[in-house]
């Protein structure tokens, strides 16, 4: 057999059909538009080597960051009472995003899932209960409304309770600006269920 | 048809095995009326799995298919739901309970995904002979408790309305019905837990649940949960699966089906498409009869297929027909 280096074009393709969503065509597709456009094979190599280099895990909050602690854990102004958990980084960003949160995070990097393997030991549980064992107010448990997300946050909050700290879970129901008439019926059914005095 | 109405093959076979021998793709379109308006529908199958469109849409799921098009087949197979494995009659009712309720889809689905991890924590902690996190086995047990009451709450809610209906049907199908007709749910939850509501069923399944536990962890998978419940139907008394003729057992299963449309019928204000296959040469022509005018009176758009159209006992000027032959459909 030959141990000749693969072609280059080919090894692109492979890369990028590793990457979720992302199939061998679509993955020809791209291969062929970054090698067809000026520049863009040699920024995106230099963005990936800088991701490499300086990309990693918060060590407080598990956030990916490009600095350690990454700049919400650095960050004085925001308080440092109570922490919001999430799942993965993008769940970070979407709270973030919305600036209604001002507090701490703290990123689980899954759910727990024994079809696939992950127990509490494979998520960063142990880091949060020291993180609330050094002095908190209040856990936000903001997993997914999902079978794992809900069973994580029902993990944690028999874990955390005991502490002595505040846990709640955020709400769910009709989004904010959705019309009822397109809303799904187990949404709706688990709105009404929650439903509350005005 | 039968594939577009229920996303399942006729034959229960697997999606790969409905596709022709040598192609990549099979499928089916369909044009319906619904709200006075034509809709288009179509299923392909590829060895990747089953695509529906509507109007050449995705729906965001099967909740919007289903709401779409409604069809209730009988089946000669149909016959094992009185009398054969309780995964058949699980079925009937989980389908039927869906197509009165849409949100059961959502509910089944919680409570599958929660027994799925939980058999996982079963069967690994047995496979390495590690005891399994306490607190862990306690939240996969609270979730399929809290979906597994309402599955069972569904069901039991569904049998509640359906029995009348089953009765009315039943009896007109069997001229000579010998006592009152009753469904029967057998399973994890006593009686008394299922005619108090949901907490009640909640508590009797948590309760089932806590005791099983030492079995469960012994054999590795979950044995306590809606998943192995049964249901019976019992006539003047009697089970029909035990004591049940093979001409009861047919009857029996027909009204089931029947009684299937006459219940979305009087909720919906739609009356599903009835699909039979050759049922006429499975019943005496004084039920054949009368089944027959059953279907007329339901106003429902109906679809026969036989080999003998003596069988079908309708004034020509009532129905329709096409000749099948080598799988070509012609005008008769």
């Amino acid at each position: 057999m030959s141990d000749s280096a693969p072609d280059p074009l080919e090894a692109l393709v492979h890369h990028l059909s590793r990457l979720p969503g992302i199939g061998s065509k679509t993955a020809t597709r791209l291969a062929y538009h970054i090698v067809r456009t000026d520049g863009l094979a040699g920024d995106l190599s230099d963005s990936l080597a800088a991701v490499r280099e300086g990309v990693g895990r918060c060590s407080i909050c598990f956030n990916v960051a490009s600095s350690d602690p990454c700049p919400i854990c650095a960050d004085p102004k925001r308080g440092d009472d109570i922490v919001c958990v999430v799942e993965r980084t993008p769940d970070l960003q979407a709270i973030d995003r919305a600036g209604a949160f001002r507090g701490r995070f703290h990123v689980l990097e899954g759910t727990l899932s024994p079809l696939d393997g992950i127990g509490p030991d494979d998520l960063r549980i142990k880091e949060l209960i020291a993180r609330v064992a050094g002095g908190l107010d209040e856990v936000i448990l903001a997993t997914n409304p999902t079978v794992e997300g809900d069973a994580t946050s029902l993990y944690l909050a028999r874990l955390l309770k005991p502490l002595g700290v505040k846990v709640t879970r955020i709400a769910r129901g009709v989004s904010v600006g959705a019309e009822l008439e397109y809303t799904d019926a187990s949404t709706i059914s688990r709105a009404l269920q929650e439903r509350r005095e005005i | 048809m039968y594939l577009l109405g229920t996303l399942k093959s006729f034959r229960r076979a697997r999606g790969p095995d409905m596709i022709l021998k040598g192609a990549e793709v099979a499928s089916v379109k369909g044009r319906l009326v619904a709200g006075g308006l034509p809709r288009d529908c179509a299923v392909s199958l590829t060895k990747k799995g089953l695509q529906f469109k509507i109007d050449g849409k995705s729906p965001r799921g099967l909740p919007d298919w289903f709401a779409l098009i409604k069809a209730v087949a009988f089946v000669p197979s149909d016959l094992r739901m009185v009398d054969g494995p309780p995964d058949l009659r699980r079925e009937f009712l989980d389908r039927a309970a869906f197509t009165l309720d849409p949100t059961f889809l959502g509910i089944a689905r919680e409570y599958r995904v929660a027994l799925k991890q939980k058999n996982a924590l079963l069967r690994d902690s047995k496979r390495m002979g590690r005891p399994i996190d306490p607190t862990m086995l306690e939240i996969w047990n609270d979730k399929l408790v809290r979906a597994g009451a309402q599955v069972v709450h569904r069901r039991t809610e569904f049998l509640r309305q359906f029995a009348p209906v089953f009765r009315e049907v039943h009896k007109g199908i069997t001229a000579a019905a010998k006592g009152r007709a009753e469904f029967r749910y057998r399973g994890c939850v006593g009686t008394e837990a299922l005619a108090d509501g949901i907490s009640s069923i909640e508590a009797a399944l948590g309760t089932k649940v806590a005791a099983a536990a030492a079995q469960e962890a012994r054999r590795g998978f979950c044995v306590a949960g809606p998943h192995r419940d049964d249901w019976e139907l019992r006539v003047g008394g009697e089970p029909l699966r035990s004591f049940g003729s093979q001409g009861q057992v047919r009857s029996a299963a027909l009204s089931m089906r029947i009684g299937q449309m006459v219940l979305a019928k009087r909720v919906s204000g739609v009356c599903p498409l009835f699909l039979l296959d050759d049922v006429s040469s499975e019943l005496d022509p004084h039920r054949n009869a009368h089944l027959m005018s059953l279907l007329l009176d339901l106003e429902a758009q109906v679809l026969i297929t036989t080999t003998h159209r003596d069988n079908l006992r309708l004034d020509a000027g009532a129905y329709k027909s096409w000749n099948v032959r080598t799988g070509t459909l012609s005008p008769d």
